[in-house]
């Protein structure tokens, strides 16, 4: 359990699976039907814990074909509290990939369910009680460095305050991992083999930074805001802490989240309170925020994640050509990349043969809008002029769709790109989009279907 | 506690232009492509009154570090050396790397991500690191016969 005492501490190492797998049972004790997914009913006003499981799956099935990581074939499907079966990367640390079919079932938005999770640590808080919840506001003069660095304290805000004594504000917005889709690089790289779907977009409501940290006090000659969150390392690794420039951070929609989709937020993704930084890559939303540092430094190299992770070469684009190395500088990644995914089929589904196929998807980008896409149904041979649905903001999915008739039986390459309002484009060849840590790929994607005459016959349907 | 309302009308604006503009554009909509109403359904403006009672998950029963291919001896110290950070499907999801390229990782985690503390503390000698390393390129990789030997020269252990 989090926040456990030093003797908890020495018994997890000792037998890490017998006490949690304890913890778990005595957690459970007064829950009747333990599988529930969801929490049981409660009083608004309780002590007693809201449990939440998932099933024990000692046989998770895995999939291949439909999400393809090339030379990979040990994806499973598996069911983790407050989510549906999604694709598991790692138990430890939780990485969870959203199959694209859920990508946005619903108006653009993914549902908290079936939204990605990625966490860096293996230290992840399992236990939140939002009464006594806190986030403090400090003060840190100097460079700062988590491991040796003493802010100080100078604003206190419990959870309650955020929730009902500040102005509420709601943006919908995109959350992308910056290493979404490295499992599909070539060359290939070490880190988390993700497909395309470790990325979704919710409607954020909770309250501006700005407001936290103006009730705080900015000192002035403030430079950056650096957000830390609950979770940490097992041991000596560098804990998950997050810089943004106090422009950023004082923009009026970078915001600390307390609902996603109008609900409570999952643990997994952060409860009860999420950074959102619209228009920039994941690595910035840091989860279960309860420190936030004002520094009057900008160097953030004491910061493992700053400093030495999530950063792109310095040479205008971010990319290199595949396989190459880069001794110049690096900065930190920040702006999500223009990118679009068809939603609607999967690799390797089949399609009726001279009938329309309607085919959708999203399209997002950093924050420019989308101004046009355009999907292929031969390979990017031809393009035709998507549909767009509802915008919901710059920073949000915007849905597309289209239909194209197959002609004939055969295999069919579905494509789909975009163009932001800024005129910023994908890449047609996935070698322009590639560096060393599979950040920001963003090519043109394709899905291959295939067109029979007997797909009625093959569905069972009597038509 | 000080209310800090009424800064922002233009987040009122904002919603409401989203509102105006998502009903201008709902006459494309049919079927399932654009259902649902974002107005109810996802929370703009609208919260659901979330508990105040502990909130506790239990993903215990999810935790998959059991390593059991290989020789068992060396299973069980790549184990006791990765497992309090790495469950096995971060190796086992790994594309197939090379006797240099888990070198690289050793040496990142321990140089890098500082495990080198805890493996001084717990005694873990760079003979050992080295039986860890044949055993991920053997069971993870391309096979430890493609070692050379120098893989964790960088590693500072000492």
């Amino acid at each position: 359990m989090f926040n456990s005492d030093d003797k908890e501490n020495e018994d997890r190492k000792l037998n890490r699976r017998d006490f949690m797998r304890k913890a778990g049972v005595l957690g459970l004790a007064g829950i009747a039907g333990g599988q529930a997914l969801k929490a049981v009913a409660h009083p608004l006003n309780n002590d007693t814990p809201r449990v939440i499981t998932a099933p024990d799956q000692p046989n998770p099935p895995v999939i291949t074909q439909e999400f393809p990581i090339p030379g990979n074939d040990e994806r499973q499907i598996v069911q983790y509290p407050e989510k549906r079966p999604l694709i598991r990367i790692t138990s430890r640390p939780p990485q969870l990939e959203t199959p694209m079919p859920m990508l946005a079932e619903k108006g653009g938005i993914t549902a908290n369910d079936a939204f990605f999770v990625r966490y860096h640590n293996s230290e992840i808080p399992l236990s939140i009680d939002p009464k006594t919840y806190t986030v403090e506001v400090k003060v840190n003069n100097g460079v700062y460095d988590p491991l040796t660095s003493t802010p100080t304290t100078i604003y206190t805000v419990s959870l309650d305050d955020l929730r009902t004594n500040f102005h509420r504000f709601s943006i919908a917005a995109v959350n992308q991992c910056s290493g979404n889709s490295r499992g599909l690089e070539s060359p290939r790289m070490p880190g988390g083999q993700i497909g395309n779907g470790a990325c979704g977009c919710a409607i954020w409501t909770g309250v501006r930074l700005k407001d936290v940290l103006e009730a705080a006090g900015v000192p002035a000659g403030t430079q950056q805001v650096i957000v830390n969150g609950l979770d940490q390392p097992d041991d000596e690794p560098p804990d998950f802490v997050k810089a943004i420039p106090l422009d950023r951070a004082m923009d009026g929609e970078v915001m600390l989240a307390y609902a996603m989709n109008g609900e409570e937020i999952p643990m997994l993704n952060g409860y009860p309170l999420k950074l959102i930084v619209p228009g920039w890559y994941g690595t910035y939303h840091v989860k279960h925020i309860n420190e936030i540092i004002l520094s009057d430094s900008s160097d953030f190299s004491k910061m493992f994640y700053m400093g030495t992770a999530y950063r792109i070469p310095d040479n205008g684009s971010g990319y290199l050509p595949p396989g190459t190395a880069w001794s110049g500088p690096w900065i930190p990644i920040t702006r999500i990349r223009i990118r679009s995914f068809i939603t609607s089929h999967v690799n390797g589904a089949t399609v009726h043969t001279g009938r329309p196929v309607k085919i959708h998807g999203v399209a997002f980008d950093g924050g420019d809008g989308i101004k046009t896409v355009e999907f292929s149904s031969d390979g990017g041979a031809s393009w035709k002029k998507a549909e767009l649905g509802r915008r919901l903001g710059n920073y949000a999915f915007r849905e597309w769709r289209g239909r194209f008739v197959p002609p004939a039986d055969g295999e069919y390459t579905l494509k789909v790109r975009a163009v932001s309002n800024s005129g910023e484009t994908q890449p047609e060849n996935p070698d322009d989009c590639w560096n060393p840590n599979g950040y920001m790929r963003n090519v043109v994607e394709s899905v291959r279907v295939t067109a029979v005459s007997d797909w009625d016959k093959q569905k069972g349907v009597n038509s | 506690m000080i209310k800090h309302f009424a800064k922002r009308p233009l987040a009122v604006a904002f919603v409401a232009g989203l509102v105006a503009a998502g009903a201008a554009t709902l006459a494309v909509a049919d079927g399932e492509f654009l259902a649902g109403n974002h107005d109810r359904s996802h929370g703009w403006g609208h919260v659901a009154r979330q508990s105040d009672a502990p909130k506790q998950i239990v993903i215990d029963n999810l935790d998959n570090f059991v390593v059991s291919k290989g020789d068992p001896d060396q299973a069980a110290l790549t184990q006791e050396v990765c497992g309090d950070c790495h469950s096995t499907d971060y190796p086992a999801t790994q594309l197939k790397m090379s006797c240099a390229a888990w070198g690289k990782e050793i040496v990142k985690m321990g140089n890098t991500f500082g495990a080198v503390v805890p493996w001084k503390e717990d005694g873990i000698s760079k003979a050992n690191l080295t039986d860890i390393l044949h055993y991920l390129a053997d069971n993870y990789g391309q096979g430890a016969a493609a070692c050379v030997g120098n893989e964790l020269d960088p590693l500072i252990l000492d």
